[in-house]
């Protein structure tokens, strides 16, 4: 791999300084990690005694299984998951439609790009006061449906831009073939084009999937039922509802476990695809 | 479609050329195009544009679901009026640019060191990418949590620290005091953001071709130098893009506010965001709020156009 | 199977590059019509637009009893091979084989009797299961092919197919593609910047250059009876030495010309035949002689044709032939638009192309480099150009 051989300057500190740069960069990021699920492998007793040492007394799953059977954090999980997975692939689809539109087809590309991407750092706080409004007018509000569409000026914007760029990158013979064989545009584009991007419909999956699952704001503007919240929602329902005398983070922090699981287990897995994605999205 | 092959072909040749391109087939296409991008646009335009519509009308008007008896009635400037001359709105205003400034220098700073990291190739790179990228992925919700978790007084990993040894500022309630409520909020921030910045500024790096460092060395230039006159010239670009997307990002800050201080102590935390929030959905005023949203859009536009203008390669 | 008829074709683009420009051509039923030219001279853009990948500025094209300016290229019946063949890189052997046939709605039975057939037919049956990324470029170009004959359209057009190969293949699937669209009988529109390519494979060929037509025939006669300067030089490997002479016409019917120094006498018949040439009496001329033409004076047959004298440059042993570079104080002729392309194919060691001249002698030959030898000129094949316009001189 040329890549190893690569040498480039480092500020002279030498090997050993650069490694404990990792080190403390690993540390940095991770520790605070260890630390919440110490934290939610503790007892509530043990969590009102203080903290004493960086190892739990010892272990303890009640946190967990609190979650999910007085807590029933399995439903915002499940409202979390149908809306992320929803929002992915109407992106996704909306996206592949719109960016080989920008690629191919001869639509005035600059002006609709710029305003996706301009859509995308619209200031959330100042959408929710209209769509609460709207939503209120026809009955949407406490509702997960409503958030798919919300949650699109999250998404949209990287997965058309990145979705453009990969289909640009297709050598345009493919789809000449498909249509000297007898295919027609959308048939190319469905048989021929979008398989063949299937990394870049991949990369724009998952990063919507990240956006979507991270939204706070919109969830607490619209969303009133417990049974309705998405997850990162009822993770800070569930600090709120308690006994604010002390706020037991053993309990909350292993729902917090939870919502994190399924995100770093993506990030492991997808790490290439992820940082691809956001520097084509960012620099080009 | 005959019809051309009776014509003369000289006069045929520029009758036939329009610089747009007239025949139905291109027109088809683009008809098809215009389709296509239809539901993006609209989609986008439905949460975007219709708010800011929908708010630029509210703001002249009286809509307080409070106060049902002047709902809907021209208020000519009057939010506006209020919205300028309110301490809140001024406050939080100066609490947000003053937030924005620091966290993005400060992150800016860590950002260009953990990207140097990364780009130096050494095994298991793959893997501290991908640690490094944990945190930027996790929902706000999560980090604000986990970070009210380190600097919790009694049970927290900072206090636990201080106490192992034996400095002072053991048992803060960090959130109690405005100060030290900023302090953790921006640790939490830059520990989500920072890795988006690093990430950027990677490819930035990666785009710097390795015989210009060659060529420093040779030439007599020092780490220092190499990386002064050279890494950070040609970073640039990079750092535009990442100080664009993370100033309006840091403007915007919300959900870590919400979940860490609740705008607390007192209003020492509030945002414009959270300040919008609070007219919207506490106080229920979506004229003023309305007010707030335009002004942030406003402000939005403004530090987008500071950022790409100031930073614009001198020619 | 249909003729294609292209009439008074244009394609300008918005930028206003005119890429062919008034292009009538038109193909017989089942021939195998190839379209060569140098690179930029608007082949390709003629083919795209029969295709119907490019809208048409302005003519007509007909494919059978159909005009299809206004057809999408799914409705035009044809099929295409692509330079870099365009296999789609997620569908196996068969299924890209089988997809224009999909795409038409033939029944699953069909499409693997017909995939089969054709896979048979390339000497494909072992690859079928494959994806493109694992073939090798022959292969690859044979499952192009393949995907262009099972759907048996009424067309084929062919965008430089055989440049991607190596030397060795592409003289081998030169004879294969040829021996396959017989066999087949249909139409094509074969586009190539390789003379030779357009001369071992076409019934007919079509020269362009800069966006015009400059002659349609078969290889033969376009060998023999070059239009213009521009075919004359193009064709042909290695090409055509041209020099700017002087025409001398004496009184009688006979008459001389005057390279350089030297003086190559013409017999009656020569002039008799090409009568255009008395209007350049007393005037330049530029003259073709083909490397063939010129042998190896022996010093026994004095009687017939003129004589030059000319330094060995470089003696090209061939085996089969030996290639003479001479000099002979004339520089050659430079016809625009040629040099570049008779270098692309590597005939003439580019060192020598534009001081001398190239003959074609026996693979014994004894000449020496560096020494004057005496070329004889058959001078009944003697080519003569206009040097203004380039326009053969013959009537």
């Amino acid at each position: 791999m040329p890549a190893l051989r690569r040498r480039l300057r480092w500020p002279g500190w030498g090997r050993v300084g650069f490694y404990l740069a990792v080190l403390v960069v690993l540390a940095v990021s991770l520790f605070p990690f260890y630390w919440i699920v110490r934290t939610s492998l503790e007892t509530s007793a043990e969590f009102s005694a203080g903290t004493t040492s960086l190892l739990p007394a010892h272990l303890t799953f009640s946190n967990y299984t609190q979650a999910f059977t007085q807590a029933d954090f399995a439903r915002p999980l499940l409202n979390s998951a149908i809306i992320a997975l929803a929002t992915t692939a109407v992106s996704v689809f909306f996206g592949s439609l719109a960016g080989y539109a920008m690629a191919r087809l001869r639509v005035p590309s600059g002006p609709i790009l710029t305003f996706i991407l301009v859509a995308g750092f619209f200031p959330v706080l100042a959408m929710v006061g209209p769509l609460f409004l709207l939503y209120r007018h026809l009955g949407f509000l406490d509702s997960i449906y409503p958030l798919i569409v919300t949650y699109l000026v999250y998404t949209l914007p990287i997965a058309t831009w990145l979705l453009r760029n990969f289909f640009a990158q297709i050598p345009p013979d493919l789809e000449e073939a498909a249509l000297v064989d007898g295919a027609t545009r959308l048939r190319a584009l469905w048989k021929v084009v979008v398989p063949v991007a299937v990394p870049g419909v991949f990369t724009a999956a998952i990063l919507s999937f990240i956006l979507a699952w991270n939204d706070f704001a919109f969830a607490l503007s619209f969303l009133q039922t417990p049974s309705k919240f998405t997850a990162p929602l009822a993770i800070v329902n569930l600090g709120q509802t308690q006994n604010a005398f002390q706020v037991m983070y053993n309990r909350i922090d292993a729902a917090v476990v939870i919502v994190t699981l399924p995100i770093a287990l993506l990030v492991l897995l997808a790490q290439r695809r992820i940082v691809s994605g956001l520097t084509a999205g960012a620099l080009r | 479609m005959t019809t051309t092959t009776t014509a003369p072909p000289a006069r045929r040749f520029r009758l036939s050329w329009s610089p747009r391109g007239g025949s139905d087939r291109l027109r088809a296409d683009r008809r098809l195009g215009y389709l296509l991008v239809a539901p993006a646009v609209v989609s986008l335009l439905a949460v975007t544009g219709y708010p800011l519509l929908y708010n630029l009308w509210n703001s002249f008007h009286h809509e307080n679901l409070t106060d049902a008896a002047q709902a809907h009635t021209f208020s000519g400037v009057s939010n506006y009026s209020k919205l300028f001359s309110s301490s809140d709105f001024v406050s939080s205003l100066t609490r947000t640019v003053g937030f924005m400034v620091v966290s993005v220098a400060f992150e800016t700073v860590v950002a260009v060191g953990l990207a140097l990291v990364l780009h130096k190739a050494f095994k298991g790179r793959g893997l501290v990418r991908a640690a490094v990228l944990i945190p930027w992925a996790v929902p706000t919700v999560v980090s604000a949590l986990l970070w009210k978790t380190m600097f919790d007084p009694r049970n927290g990993f900072v206090d636990y620290l201080l106490g192992v040894f034996h400095l002072p500022g053991a048992h803060t309630t960090w959130l109690a005091g405005e100060w030290t409520s900023w302090a953790a909020i921006l640790v939490a921030d830059a520990w989500k953001n920072v890795p988006f910045m690093a990430i950027i500024l990677l490819a930035g790096l990666q785009l710097i071709p390795d015989d210009v460092y060659e060529a420093a060395r040779i030439d007599g230039a020092s780490a220092w130098q190499s990386f002064r006159r050279i890494t950070l010239p040609l970073l640039k670009p990079a750092l535009v893009v990442a100080l664009v997307f993370r100033a309006l990002q840091a403007f915007l800050i919300f959900d870590v506010i919400f979940i860490m201080t609740g705008g607390g102590p007192g209003t020492t935390t509030e945002t414009l965001s959270y300040f919008n929030y609070h007219a919207f959905l506490v106080d229920t005023d979506f004229g003023f709020g309305g007010a707030i949203s335009i002004s942030l859009v406003v402000l939005s536009l403004v530090i987008a156009g500071i950022c790409t203008r100031a930073l614009r390669p001198s020619t | 199977m249909s003729a294609v008829e292209l009439d008074c074709v244009a394609k300008v683009y918005p930028n206003g590059t005119v890429a062919v420009s008034e292009l009538s051509l038109s193909v017989d039923d089942g021939e195998f019509m190839v379209l060569v030219g140098p690179s930029g001279c608007g082949k390709t853009t003629a083919l795209r637009m029969v295709a119907g990948l490019e809208e048409i500025t302005s003519g007509t094209i007909r494919i059978g009893d159909r005009t299809v300016n206004q057809l999408a290229p799914k409705d035009r019946d044809i099929a295409m091979v692509f330079q870099n063949y365009a296999l789609y890189p997620h569908m196996t052997v068969a299924a890209n084989i089988g997809f224009p046939l999909q795409l038409h709605g033939v029944p699953k039975d069909e499409i693997a009797r017909r995939v089969d057939e054709a896979a048979t037919l390339l000497g494909l049956e072992q690859l079928v299961d494959r994806k493109p990324g694992q073939l090798s470029g022959g292969q690859r170009q044979r499952v192009a092919m393949g995907r262009a004959i099972v759907r048996e359209p009424s067309l084929f057009l062919m965008d430089e197919p055989l440049s991607n190969l190596d030397a060795k293949l592409r003289v081998q699937m030169r004879a294969e593609v040829a021996r396959l669209q017989q066999r087949v009988g249909v139409t094509t529109i074969y586009v190539t910047h390789d003379q030779t390519e357009a001369m071992t494979m076409g019934d007919r060929v079509a020269v362009m250059r800069a966006g015009l037509l400059e002659q349609v025939d078969t290889p033969q006669a376009l060998y023999d009876d070059p239009d213009s300067l521009f075919v004359g030089a193009f064709i042909g490997s290695p090409s055509m030495n041209l020099y700017q002479a002087r025409l001398d016409i004496s009184g009688n019917a006979s008459g001389s010309i005057e390279l350089g120094g030297q003086k190559l006498g013409l017999p009656a018949d020569v002039l008799t035949s090409r009568p255009g040439l008395q209007r350049y009496k007393g005037r330049p001329v530029v003259v073709g002689i083909r490397p063939e033409d010129l042998s190896e004076e022996d010093g026994r047959s004095e009687s017939d044709g003129g004589r030059l004298k000319a330094d060995v440059l470089l003696v090209e042993a061939l085996g089969s032939e030996s290639l003479v570079h001479f000099d002979l104080g004339v520089p050659i002729f430079e016809v625009e638009g040629t040099r570049s392309a008779v270098e692309d194919q590597g005939d003439v060691a580019p060192h020598l192309a534009g001081i001398g001249g190239t003959a074609r002698f026996g693979p014994r030959t004894t000449v020496a480099v560096g020494t004057a030898i005496g070329l004889r000129v058959g001078t009944a094949r003697l080519h003569f150009f206009d040097p203004a316009d380039g326009r053969a001189i013959r009537d």
